[in-house]
């Protein structure tokens, strides 16, 4: 198994350079997967979400100065 | 009808980070500051082996990344992953252990690096019993955090626990991975990997060092810390999403960008280079997220020094973040590697977006710690302007310098030879900028002092909280959407294993093939084994940390090949345990030194640079001439190197301490013949060191360059 992949990286030498286009291709493809799935996402989750630091908070503007 | 839990939080592991986090910037900022001195005050070290440079050096990088930045780190996501999810630490026994396990460690960096015990990884120079130690606490670090989540109250997990959850993933991965080391004695190891396969594990962990140590933990400190001390929400959640997966998935890929033009096969060099300036995307969606929080909250910014300090750290981040890529495109990188521009780089990376953020959450936290008000808003504003003048004052000199230091290499006469052929005058024309330079760092350093007494002035006016009481509904059961990205943000396991993924693939892409693949590392027939005398003498200069300053990697260049000779090929480092590339050339290149001075003028420039190479900032290393070459680990080394490939014949540790004897005779003899008059000469580390400065490099010039 391990003589056959070295094969198939050693053949990739002289051509094309697979191994420096394949991780860009993967790169590509997870991003558009990632730009999907977060429209995928609602107003209000999100809303939700970045509110999350605030809540419980007792915030005073006057307390620290 | 809901009901409600009341709980406490464990404000008091908070703030023995948050101390912890001041006492070791103060001990890791100082001991920059005296090697910044160092660099044009030679003698500032007072003769004393453990105060010298190359020795002090990683202790200031440890201490800053692991202690002040360290400790900072664990303040902040001790403090806001309770508030997060809404529940206390798991166990307080595992904070204590992760707490005092932590500054051991800490501890135990701060006595072995000045001692000279260093695996001479940068970033990475503890030896293997502290490794060991490193890897259980952080465990420990990483059960509590998940034990903590896995018994929230809340289910989503906000977007600041990502990167703390990516951060423990990858250390754990790295640290592991560039770690791999056969100990020869109870604090000396080699590692199992060798020349360029060990450099590019090395930039591998080292780049990703700065990236999941000092970059996405922060990150997740400003997604949290912003946001409370703006009273705004995150600007963008979607962003955050995109910009969380797309810069974990890049970051780990970018390495090879430390050593281009080297001898590192060129298809791992070109990936490092588009990985790195693929960066710059979700770098700047970060920093834009960061900044755009504080949208209709400029105005506070004028009167809060916390946001002040925030501000000043997003915008460093931004421009160290526009700048790394920018160094990783190879014709930039050409002139700017091995030159103050890196050094700058770093430092406007860790003073600015490190420091200030770090600076800003302390200030923010104190006072919540001990209810009660910041002693002094004034205080805190001086501290501001002056560590941001002071960061100026840092930076600055230093592009000027590196500037400088590439135009003076690199320059020819018409006749073809070069202009600066002494590479000292390229060193003393910096040295106003380097004395600029440690202004800026007593500046900042200053600032730091304030805060000291800021701080404690605060502590000492309120009254410690060590268990707040809080209260949150109970969560009966985690609520899971099945929809997009959601899916993924309350399930732990999914979590820990898609952020493992898109960590694990590029660094595996990167090393599996360079290593499986032998013509990446084509053989030389001629480079051999070092021989014992060398090998203890590559030892010494592994001690004395020369690597800080001296490479040993000549790149293909014209204005290199002129100044040091043929440049370095993959082939001639297969015996190199640890390699030492170098990052960094204070002092000039030493792969081919070999040969080219007299083993006289070797023992000179040692005892005294400034004899031989007058206006040399190196300092004095007296000590070599007077202590005796230590042959007990002797055996052990030659079974290590030959159990990890070194063909060293069977039986050959049994005479290898007679051989480096008798070599060690050989040039004991030349030296007493050029006027050396000391007893017991031949014992001298000086001797090993000679013999090993004096190979490096010749396997090419000396023998066939026939590639198998």
């Amino acid at each position: 198994m391990i003589e056959r992949v070295k094969y198939i990286i050693d053949s990739g030498e002289n051509g094309i350079n697979w191994m420096a286009i394949a991780p860009l291709i993967f790169f590509f493809l997870l991003l558009i997967a990632i730009f999907v799935v977060t429209l995928m996402r609602s107003k209000a989750d999100d809303e939700r979400a970045a509110n999350l630091p605030l809540e419980g908070d007792d915030y005073d503007e006057n307390e620290i100065y | 009808m809901t009901k409600i839990d009341r709980f406490y939080y464990d404000n008091d592991i908070v703030r023995k980070f948050a101390n912890a986090t001041i006492f070791w910037g103060a001990i890791g900022l100082l001991v920059g500051l005296t090697i910044a001195y160092q660099l044009f005050i030679p003698e500032w070290n007072a003769g004393i082996p453990w105060l010298t440079f190359g020795r002090l050096r990683p202790l200031h990088t440890n201490a800053a990344i692991f202690a002040f930045v360290g400790n900072a780190i664990f303040t902040g996501v001790y403090y806001s992953t309770q508030r997060l999810v809404k529940t206390r630490m798991y166990s307080k026994f595992l904070s204590c252990f992760h707490f005092w396990g932590w500054q051991l460690i800490i501890t135990a960096a701060a006595i072995t690096l000045p001692l000279g015990f260093t695996s001479s990884h940068e970033y990475a120079e503890l030896e293997w019993p502290i490794d060991i130690a490193i890897a259980v606490v952080w465990v420990v670090f990483g059960i509590n955090l998940l034990m903590t989540l896995l018994k929230r109250r809340e289910s989503h997990i906000y977007v600041a626990i990502w990167f703390y959850i990516s951060t423990w993933i990858t250390v754990t991965m790295l640290h592991i991975g560039n770690n791999l080391e056969i100990p020869w004695s109870l604090m000396k190891s080699y590692p199992v990997f060798a020349g360029v396969h060990d450099a590019l594990i090395q930039w591998w962990y080292g780049h990703n060092a700065v990236a999941f140590f000092l970059t996405t933990p922060y990150l997740g400190l400003m997604y949290y810390f912003v946001p409370k001390a703006a009273n705004r929400p995150v600007y963008s959640y979607k962003l955050s999403v995109i910009h969380f997966w797309t810069l974990i998935f890049i970051y780990i890929w970018a390495g090879p960008h430390h050593l281009l033009y080297t001898a590192l096969p060129d298809w791992v060099q070109s990936l490092g280079t588009v990985m790195s300036l693929m960066l710059i995307a979700p770098s700047w969606g970060g920093m834009l997220n960061g900044l755009l929080t504080l949208r209709g909250a400029w105005d506070k910014v004028r009167q809060d020094p916390i946001l002040k300090f925030f501000v000043v750290a997003i915008t460093a981040y931004g421009m160290s973040t526009f700048e790394g890529p920018m160094m990783s495109i190879k014709s930039v990188n050409a002139i700017t590697h091995y030159t103050d521009w890196t050094v700058a780089h770093v430092h406007v990376g860790t003073l600015g977006w490190n420091g200030m953020l770090t600076f800003g959450m302390l200030y923010y936290l104190y006072p919540r710690l001990y209810k009660t008000k910041l002693f002094s808003v004034k205080l805190a504003e001086w501290h501001f302007w002056i560590a941001t003048i002071g960061i100026i004052f840092w930076v600055t000199p230093m592009y000027w310098a590196a500037i400088t230091q590439q135009l003076s290499w690199k320059q020819f006469n018409p006749d073809g030879t070069l202009v600066y052929g002494n590479f000292l005058d390229t060193v003393t024309q910096i040295i106003p900028m380097l004395a600029t330079r440690a202004i800026g760092g007593t500046l900042y350093y200053t600032g730091l002092l304030l805060a000291i007494y800021n701080i404690y002035k605060t502590s000492r006016q309120g009254k410690f909280v060590a268990e707040e009481e809080a209260e949150a509904p109970v969560l009966e059961r985690i609520l899971h959407v099945n929809k997009g990205h959601r899916w993924i943000e309350s399930r732990m396991g999914a979590f820990y294993f898609w952020a493992f993924i898109a960590v694990f693939v590029g660094g595996m892409v990167e090393i599996i093939p360079t290593i499986l693949v032998k013509s990446n590392v084509p053989k030389i027939t001629s480079v051999k084994p070092y021989t014992p005398l060398e090998l203890q003498g590559r030892d010494l200069y592994i001690r004395e940390g020369c690597v800080s300053c001296h490479t040993q990697m000549v790149r293909p260049f014209r204005s290199e090949t002129a100044r040091y000779g043929e440049y370095s090929k993959a082939g001639e480092f297969i015996y190199d345990r640890p390699f030492l590339f170098g990052s960094k050339r204070t002092g000039l290149d030493l792969h081919r030194v070999g040969g080219k001075y007299p083993n006289k003028w070797h023992y000179d420039h040692m005892f005294d640079p400034r004899s031989t190479s007058p206006g040399s900032i190196m300092p004095r290393y007296p000590w070599l001439q007077e202590n005796d070459i230590d042959y007990s680990s002797m055996e052990s080394k030659i079974n290590v190197l030959r159990m990890l490939g070194t063909p060293y014949a069977d039986g050959f540790e049994k005479e290898a301490v007679d051989l480096a004897k008798k070599q060690a005779q050989e040039i004991a003899a030349d030296l007493k013949n050029n006027g050396v008059k000391i007893s017991g000469l031949e014992n001298k580390e000086i001797v090993a060191m000679i013999a090993y400065l004096q190979r490096l490099g010749t396997d090419i010039k000396n023998g066939e360059t026939t590639m198998k």
